[in-house]
């Protein structure tokens, strides 16, 4: 059972990142969007990806255009800025090393023996 | 779109809750934020509604999420300002409160030295982005001002010398960014 602190420290690192893939590909409806980050448990309510598409926003990393709909009001869909292209590779590249590292350990790929012991007394 | 008069109170209370929340957080991000959940409010009901479906503003309400959490995604920012009171280099660092009350306590009461400190708190102020030009003309205008029709028509020298002073000093707190963003969030 994860509590909730763990699971907050881990999504607020990676929620971001995650919003720019979901945008990269094509313009993604806003409540589409919120609804695949609470499917990937990124987010805990809709809601909360506001906050995230917020501070995208502000750092040129996202836009949103609007567009009118045969009913009801104009609907808002985001899409990736180009520093917003950089800023997912980035992001990507992080990733590959951090999850690869986790992913290691927590495997027990790493044996105790690996780690360096310069530290210990003999 | 159909929308009766209890979901639209429903609604615009929720709307409210949300955004004092986001604004004890960061008062710039509160309105945009505020904007953005009514149009996925008003794009819920829409898309509910082309699907041939009833739709509670509770349930769309659930579904954004208790505006404590919703707020706490927010990065907490100290003030509207940004983080330099000041452009002289010692006071860069300094928390534009405690700027303030500097300014205030030197106006305040350095007149009794000489006006030194009220001189001081003068140059603090007009090289501080915390107040507007307006007021920063009138806190510097007001003393010598009154001071002038004393020496020249009536004889309240206490009055220009030790009340004005004082009276510039409350003028600069409330008018100051800090503490306008302070009131700004309590009073919703």
């Amino acid at each position: 059972m994860v509590d909730d602190r763990t699971l907050n420290s881990l999504r607020k690192g990676v929620v971001e990142g995650v919003t720019l893939a979901l945008v990269s590909d094509s313009e993604v409806y806003g409540r589409d969007l919120a609804a695949r980050l609470v499917d990937l448990g990124l987010i805990s309510s809709a809601g909360t990806m506001y906050p995230v598409l917020g501070r995208l926003r502000e750092a040129g990393k996202v836009e949103t255009t609007w567009e009118e709909s045969l009913k009801g009001p104009p609907r808002r869909y985001y899409r990736l800025t180009t520093d917003g292209r950089d800023a997912l590779e980035s992001f990507a590249q992080g990733w590959e090393i951090i999850s690869g590292g986790v992913r290691s350990v927590l495997d027990g790929r790493v044996n105790q023996s690996d780690v360096p012991d310069e530290g210990r007394k003999k | 779109m159909s929308m009766n008069v209890d979901d639209g109170s429903v609604e615009r209370v929720y709307l409210d809750q949300i955004e004092r929340a986001v604004a004890a957080r960061d008062a710039e991000a509160a309105h945009q934020i505020r904007a953005e959940i009514a149009a996925h409010i008003a794009e819920s009901r829409s898309d509910a509604e082309q699907r041939g479906e009833v739709t509670d503003i509770r349930d769309i309400i659930a579904e954004i999420g208790d505006p404590l959490v919703v707020a706490a995604e927010v990065p907490k920012k100290r003030y509207v300002t940004g983080p330099r009171p000041s452009s002289i280099g010692l006071f860069t660092q300094w928390d534009p409160m405690t700027y303030v009350w500097a300014v205030c306590l030197l106006i305040a009461i350095g007149s009794a030295f000489y006006f030194t400190g009220w001189a001081l708190g003068l140059v603090m102020v007009w090289t501080s982005s915390l107040w507007t030009t307006r007021i920063k003309i009138w806190a510097s205008a007001l003393v010598p001002g009154v001071f002038l029709l004393a020496f020249l028509w009536f004889d309240f020298i206490f009055v220009a010398g030790y009340v004005v002073p004082v009276i510039v000093a409350v003028l600069l707190y409330f008018a100051s960014s800090p503490v306008k963003a302070r009131r700004r969030t309590l009073h919703g």
